[in-house]
């Protein structure tokens, strides 16, 4: 079975938000 | 491949702040056989630029699309590592046709095309030589005269579909094979249709989330399952299973909220 890691966003995230969140994502996974 | 045009687009989205490098050579001339011995290919055309590198960061938007069914990892890894001459491989089958009564001549399909394959006269024609069968035409056009939807069109949507789907799968795992990628999806202003139709869509769902994993499947599975979830059931599902029976990744995934 296969990790699969998220965080839910929505139509108010903000770009900063999601620049925020891809690093966090990526953190995670080579953690 | 038309240069011009990608770097146009590329400037247009704001794509310009990072190196952009065709992997396939300017005019798709460059690439690698990739050996995997599978049901529809024995060896892949894939670009010369990623036998570079030992790792890929694959950024894919989770969407609909017209031929596949949906786009997520999968699909980006496929048609976007392939040659120009690998793209049509996958797509052989899939021939678009312009409806000479329909056509109005605005030239927005020769406009959009980027192999230059569109002629547009007193009877206009698409030349199947150069044709890579990726419908930007079909898409493109206001007055749906350009379509597959032929009685062998209808042959190839409903019955090369599966094929095709299969064909993008071995690409995939041919662009990944021996790499130890990461992928990245975005569940966010998911559409009806591909970032490569060159038309504004509104999203068809809520927007669900950022998704990362190192298996290709199971990322695309998890966003196809999510959108279900929210009533979009993306057509395209048997991929998955062809992905996983051929050693691609898994359809069995464990979701984790961070």
């Amino acid at each position: 079975m296969s990790k699969v890691y998220f965080q839910k966003v929505d139509s108010n995230t903000s770009v900063k938000e999601i620049k925020d969140i891809t690093i966090q994502l990526l953190d995670k996974l080579i953690e | 491949m038309n240069k011009e045009l990608h770097l146009k687009t590329a400037e247009e989205h704001g794509f310009t702040q990072i190196p952009i490098i065709f992997a396939d050579g300017e005019q798709g001339e460059l690439f690698d056989e990739v050996e995997i011995s599978k049901k529809h290919f024995t060896t892949c055309k894939i670009g010369k630029v990623f036998s570079d590198y030992k790792q890929l960061i694959v950024l894919s938007h989770f969407k609909g699309h017209f031929f596949a069914g949906f786009g997520g990892a999968m699909k980006q890894l496929s048609m976007g590592c392939a040659s120009k001459g690998g793209k049509l491989a996958m797509h052989m089958g899939i021939k678009p046709k312009i409806v000479n009564r329909k056509c109005k001549k605005c030239n927005l399909c020769k406009e959009r095309c980027n192999e230059n394959a569109i002629t547009i006269g007193n009877k206009s024609f698409i030349d199947y030589e150069s044709c890579v069968g990726c419908g930007a035409c079909i898409s493109i056009c206001p007055h749906k005269a350009i379509t597959v939807y032929t009685l062998k069109g209808l042959y190839n949507v409903f019955f090369q579909g599966t094929m095709f789907r299969e064909k993008m799968i071995e690409y995939a795992y041919a662009a990944q094979k021996d790499k130890k990628n990461i992928y990245m999806n975005f569940g966010m202003n998911v559409t009806k249709g591909c970032d490569c139709e060159p038309k504004k869509m509104k999203p068809i769902i809520e927007d669900f989330g950022i998704f990362i994993s190192t298996d290709p499947v199971a990322i695309d599975k998890a966003c196809y399952d999510i959108a279900k979830q929210k009533g979009k059931a993306f057509k395209g599902s048997e991929q998955f299973l062809y992905a996983e029976k051929i050693g691609l990744g898994s359809t069995k995934y464990d979701l984790i909220e961070i």
